[in-house]
């Protein structure tokens, strides 16, 4: 068999081991903001929710977190009360499941 | 360049398993969890249209040693087109499914997902992407589109690419596997427009004498300025002609199959009127300024011991011409040379010398005007068929046409190799 065709199998090769163990270098995929760790879920726009989720996403430490959660939370709170609504944050927010993951400095 | 049936299956099997490894591991890595199944599905379609964008780059590098262990330039072109499709779908049907999944919430909420007006410069950043991708493949499928537009709308292909990049990092910030693709992305843009497309990666070569074959068909002999390429006869190389005394080359890189290749590193090219810039090259004269990129393509490289079979068809004689001039034939070999017109046929009275020289060569030379030519005819004329191995370059039709003959005549399809050029 001619080196170059070896090689190039080699490399395909490589490239390929290469590839499937890309999926362990990460601890996980990208965390995903839903109904389930956001309070106020459903009294967010498409929009809201999809910067809230680039916001949460984006903090460094757990307190840069919890602080815009909080604020968060109240905002949607007012939202929920005008329609009789009061909201429960749930303890599994999108602060601890982040905290969880690694994600926080 | 296609060969038989066995190896062309392992050379697809390669090239759709390259294609399709980096997007199964992208949408394993982000399989979301917990969310809603049109969520989830527009988070899978999303990752798994992005990492096809991405090997949809990584195939339209032109690097001589990546498209051997894709199976050549023309394999991995064809995946190139077949990989921005399904992404592009994949892509299109992002939104699409979010937007169903807001339905299930409340029908106003779909509409709210999809209503430009209702999103903000991350979400406008991704249909960006999608009209840039959309634009770019529908003038992909306008063959009749002058090379040079055409090239200009195919960078609204890598413009879409890079937007819709931009998207999901402004959605997702460093994420690690995110900017991964976005490099290899990077590396691949970087590199067919910086190395193959400006020439960084090309060797200068400079015209040393110009024939004229026949009626619109130059041999162009063009000379090293510095390192040679290493070519041998049935390979192609990618050309931009550029300026001489009292020539203005087109400077584009176009596909050009060697007609000759000596021990100095000279090698000459045959060179059709075939288009805007090969129809200019026509005029061309001796000191003419040539970039090189290649060499690229098998054909006649992996033959096997048998006796041999050419078909060529008009300017598919060239590869039979290089390897002639390149050496006596060892195995016996039969060339049927098919043309239009004799005043045509190029390199017709050099063939007929080797025929008359070379015991091992035989030549049928044919004028075919405009009629489809009489295979099973032609074919009657070689001696023990089943037993050569046959090597076929053409145009498509004329290939088409003679494939079904040789099965016929119980050619083994392993020993049948053909090459068409038929991309941009």
């Amino acid at each position: 068999m001619p080196s170059s065709i070896w090689k190039s199998r080699v490399g395909g090769w490589m490239l390929l081991l290469v590839l499937v163990a890309l999926p362990g270098t990460g601890a996980a995929g990208p965390w995903h903001a839903a109904e389930q760790n956001t309070s106020g879920w459903y009294y967010m726009t498409p929009d809201e929710r999809i910067e809230h989720q680039r916001r949460m996403r984006g903090f460094k430490t757990y307190e840069e977190c919890k602080s815009y959660q909080t604020e968060q939370h109240a905002k949607m709170a007012r939202r929920a009360l005008k329609e009789g609504v009061v909201l429960q944050p749930r303890p599994d927010s999108g602060c601890e499941q982040l905290r969880q993951r690694g994600r926080f400095e | 360049m296609n060969k038989g049936p066995g190896v062309q299956w392992r050379r697809r099997f390669t090239t759709l398993a390259l294609t399709l490894i980096l997007p199964l591991a992208v949408v394993w890595w982000a399989f979301p969890e917990g969310l809603t199944p049109w969520r989830s599905a527009a988070i899978v379609t999303a990752w798994a249209g992005t990492a096809l964008l991405v090997v949809n780059l990584l195939l339209m590098v032109r690097q001589p040693h990546l498209a051997r262990l894709l199976g050549g330039l023309e394999p991995a072109y064809l995946w190139h087109h077949r990989s921005g499709m399904a992404a592009y779908l994949l892509l299109l049907s992002h939104p699409l499914t979010l937007a169903v999944d807001g339905w299930f919430e409340a029908p106003h909420r779909a509409w709210e997902i999809l209503a430009p007006w209702a999103q903000s410069w991350p979400v406008w950043l991704g249909w960006l992407a999608l009209v840039l991708l959309m634009f770019g493949l529908a003038t992909t499928f306008a063959l009749r589109l002058p090379y040079r537009r055409w090239r200009g709308f195919h960078f609204a292909l890598g413009l879409g690419v890079v937007f819709g990049l931009a998207h999901v990092y402004v959605l997702l910030g460093e994420v690690i596997l995110l900017l991964l693709l976005i490099v290899l992305a990077l590396l691949a843009l970087g590199w067919r427009l910086i190395a193959s497309d400006l020439g960084v990666a090309s060797l200068p070569y400079r015209v040393s004498q110009v024939t004229r074959q026949v009626p619109g068909m130059i041999e162009a002999t063009l000379t090293p300025a510095a390192t040679a390429l290493a070519v041998t006869p049935g390979q192609f190389v990618l050309v931009a002609f550029g300026d001489g005394t009292h020539f203005r080359g087109c400077g584009e890189y176009h596909p050009f199959t060697v007609s000759g290749v000596a021990e100095d590193g000279t090698i000459s090219l045959a060179i059709k009127s075939l288009g805007p810039c090969s129809q200019h090259i026509q005029a061309m004269e001796p000191g003419v300024r040539v970039r090189l990129q290649g060499p690229f393509g098998t054909f006649l490289q992996e033959s096997a011991m048998a006796p041999q079979l050419w078909v060529a068809g008009g300017i598919g004689i060239t590869p039979f011409i290089a390897a002639l001039r390149a050496q006596p034939r060892t195995r016996h070999t039969t060339l049927i040379y098919l043309f239009r017109r004799a005043a045509d046929a190029a390199f017709l009275e050099e063939l007929t010398d080797y025929a008359n020289n070379d015991p091992h060569f035989i030549l049928h030379a044919v004028e075919t005007g405009k009629m489809p030519a009489d295979f099973p005819h032609l074919l009657q004329q070689v001696d023990e068929l089943a037993q050569h191995e046959v090597n076929i370059c053409g145009p498509a039709p004329m290939v088409n046409a003679l494939l079904p003959h040789l099965g016929k005549s119980g050619v083994d399809p392993e020993m049948i190799h053909y090459e068409r050029f038929d991309f941009r």
